[in-house]
């Protein structure tokens, strides 16, 4: 470059790799011979400016993606890789056993359809996660798994043959005679993601509860939740995907989307974030069916068949699994019920709280002080702590 | 970004790759993952969206493993696959929406933390003044100056991600530039005057 520096239009510097590198703080070798051409010929300096800041303006977010996201994926693929793999090498064997699967299908449709019969009322009277410190897996062969850790990753690997708790394979110790359903519970103030054996992912909230197979063998995949949960369901045309809470039956095929219902809380909210479902709020036979739209939420009130349909931004309803409470003219009092779930904390408020409205975001992995303060701050509030209690008050 | 030394190794692994060393592809996804996802993220929002299209290019790759060929520049091949994908996602969602070509729907200029940090410090009229005129571009050439200022993609990489020819590519960055240089010299710095002015008042009332 040297002596062209002089003459350099606009076009020359971002023409130049050298120089669109080095402006993204990228070649550091390069940063002494700048600043010697400036001091040269000082008539430069504008356009010099203006193309370093042309190139910074189209520089990337510099978004990193946590390493252990990245592993999720990474192992999502080659799920996905060696399972159709498997199918193409096994296509004659499939064919060969078909009758023989077809029998165990039917028969474990029909033990499915007789569990969800009888257990029905007994899992959503059967609510009790206050009473949990870590969390519980239930398997099928009646084998309890307690979970120490704050969050955890379970993965129901090799069509649900295979059970990866936190990177660790479980060895499971008997083998299923008859088969029951898994279950995951959730204390309040832990988290915890299932891959089923699907590939769908579900990301379970504090104090939560899913009921779910090891392996969809039924003409649809069925799970039941209590408390919140994020479900990203694996595309599969043939075999619907179907959420059964207290109150609502919700139906998709392939989608994303937010589940919250809390059996103490007023009603019970889904939020699309892409794809469709189908909506049966209060489970009724011949009801109607409501098709949901992206950014949209419904509203079921508990013990209720009425439903609300507002638009909302998704992200306000999702933030939660990023580690993060996003939030725009919530409540107070609906965020400190939050925060009170999420780190197993007693709060109690005021009723002026029901109406402060207040927008912002909370980092979840800053401790629970820390995230009142920014509470306060952002509300005008106060808080105290007396008997193991948080009191929060405004202003 | 990567310098040509380090793109030579990764031209090497990716030669293993092809002799059936699928743990090869496993360092290849590691390194540039997040190059990917935030190329990704200036053609959508949705970051699970990102996330799937790099699921399906890489469960693409291992598929088609016997049908992949030498390449020259393993991140252009990376990133220029993703943009296909991504392309492809869109007309599957919106498949009742006129399509123009794949990857104009949806390009966005997000403003990176430090370029906004850079202008508070120098030149911070001129700086916004420079986002007012670069927001007024098409998302064409967006797209453009983006892969040539960030990726460092000559004309003819260029001209193949976008799927026009060299020379389109050539004039279309040619004539974007010249256009920002008008802009900025004739609106921008009769706006600036109006701007400090406004400001020097509002100074002056408080």
């Amino acid at each position: 470059m040297g002596e062209e520096f002089q003459k350099y239009t606009l076009e020359d510097f971002l023409d130049d790799a050298n120089f669109c590198s080095w402006a993204r703080y990228e070649r550091s070798e390069m940063d002494g011979f700048y600043s010697k051409q400036l001091v040269k010929y000082p008539e430069q300096k504008e356009v010099f400016e203006l193309a370093g800041e042309l190139v910074r303006l189209f520089d990337d977010e510099k978004l990193i993606t946590h390493p252990d996201r990245k592993l999720q994926i990474w192992r999502k693929i080659n799920r996905v890789y060696h399972q159709d793999n498997k199918i193409t090498k096994n296509y004659k064997l499939i064919f060969r056993y078909a009758a023989a699967i077809v029998l165990l299908f039917s028969f474990a449709s029909l033990t499915w359809y007789f569990v969800s019969l009888t257990d029905e009322d007994d899992f959503f009277s059967s609510y009790r996660p206050q009473e949990l410190t870590e969390m519980r897996l239930l398997l099928d062969n009646g084998d309890t798994i307690n979970i120490q850790e704050e969050q955890a990753e379970i993965i129901y690997d090799h069509g649900g043959k295979q059970l990866i708790i936190n990177d660790e394979l479980v060895q499971k110790k008997k083998n299923t005679t008859n088969p029951v359903l898994n279950e995951l519970t959730v204390p309040f103030g832990k988290q915890s993601k299932v891959v089923l054996s699907d590939l769908t992912e579900v990301w379970l909230n504090a104090g939560s509860r899913l009921i779910y197979p090891a392996s969809f063998e039924g003409k649809n995949r069925k799970v039941k939740l209590q408390g919140e949960a994020y479900f990203k369901v694996y595309k599969d045309k043939s075999k619907p995907f179907i959420v059964e809470t207290n109150n609502s039956s919700i139906e998709v095929l392939g989608t994303s989307f937010n589940v919250r219902a809390y059996p103490g809380e007023m009603a019970e909210e889904t939020v699309l974030a892409e794809g469709s479902i189908r909506f049966n709020p209060g489970k009724t036979i011949f009801g109607k069916k409501l098709i949901m739209e992206p950014g949209q939420l419904v509203t079921v009130p508990n013990g209720d068949h009425s439903y609300t349909v507002s638009k909302v931004d998704v992200r306000d309803y999702t933030s939660w699994i990023d580690g993060v409470f996003v939030f725009h003219e919530e409540s107070l009092a609906s965020l400190l019920k939050r925060v009170s779930q999420f780190y197993n904390i007693e709060i109690v408020w005021m009723n002026d709280a029901e109406n402060r409205k207040i927008s912002g975001k909370l980092d979840l992995k800053d401790n629970y002080l820390q995230v009142l303060n920014a509470l306060s701050l952002i509300s005008n509030g106060v808080y105290s702590k007396e008997n193991g209690k948080i009191y929060f008050r405004l202003k | 970004m990567l310098n040509n030394e380090q793109i030579e190794l990764y031209n090497g692994i990716w030669q293993r790759f092809m002799d059936g060393d699928e743990e090869a592809l496993s360092s290849i996804y590691f390194e540039f993952y997040d190059v990917l996802f935030n190329f990704g993220m200036k053609y959508s929002s949705d970051r699970f969206l990102v996330e799937d299209c790099i699921q399906n290019l890489f469960v693409d790759l291992l598929r088609n493993r016997h049908k992949q060929k030498p390449v020259t520049n393993i991140k252009f091949y990376l990133l220029k696959s993703l943009r296909n994908q991504m392309a492809s996602e869109r007309r599957k969602t919106k498949k009742l929406l006129p399509v123009g070509e794949p990857g104009e729907a949806e390009f966005r200029i997000s403003y990176s933390a430090e370029s906004s940090l850079i202008a508070i410090e120098t030149d911070e009229l001129r700086s916004m003044f420079l986002k007012m005129v670069t927001e007024k571009l098409t998302i064409r050439q967006k797209e453009a100056l983006y892969l040539k200022f960030n990726c460092g993609f000559d004309y003819v990489q260029i001209a193949v991600m976008m799927q026009i020819s060299v020379e389109s590519a050539r004039t279309m960055i040619y004539r974007t530039l010249k256009s920002i240089k008008e802009t900025f010299g004739l609106e921008c710095y009769s706006d600036l005057i109006l701007f400090s002015l406004f400001r020097s008042f509002f100074q002056k009332a408080n």
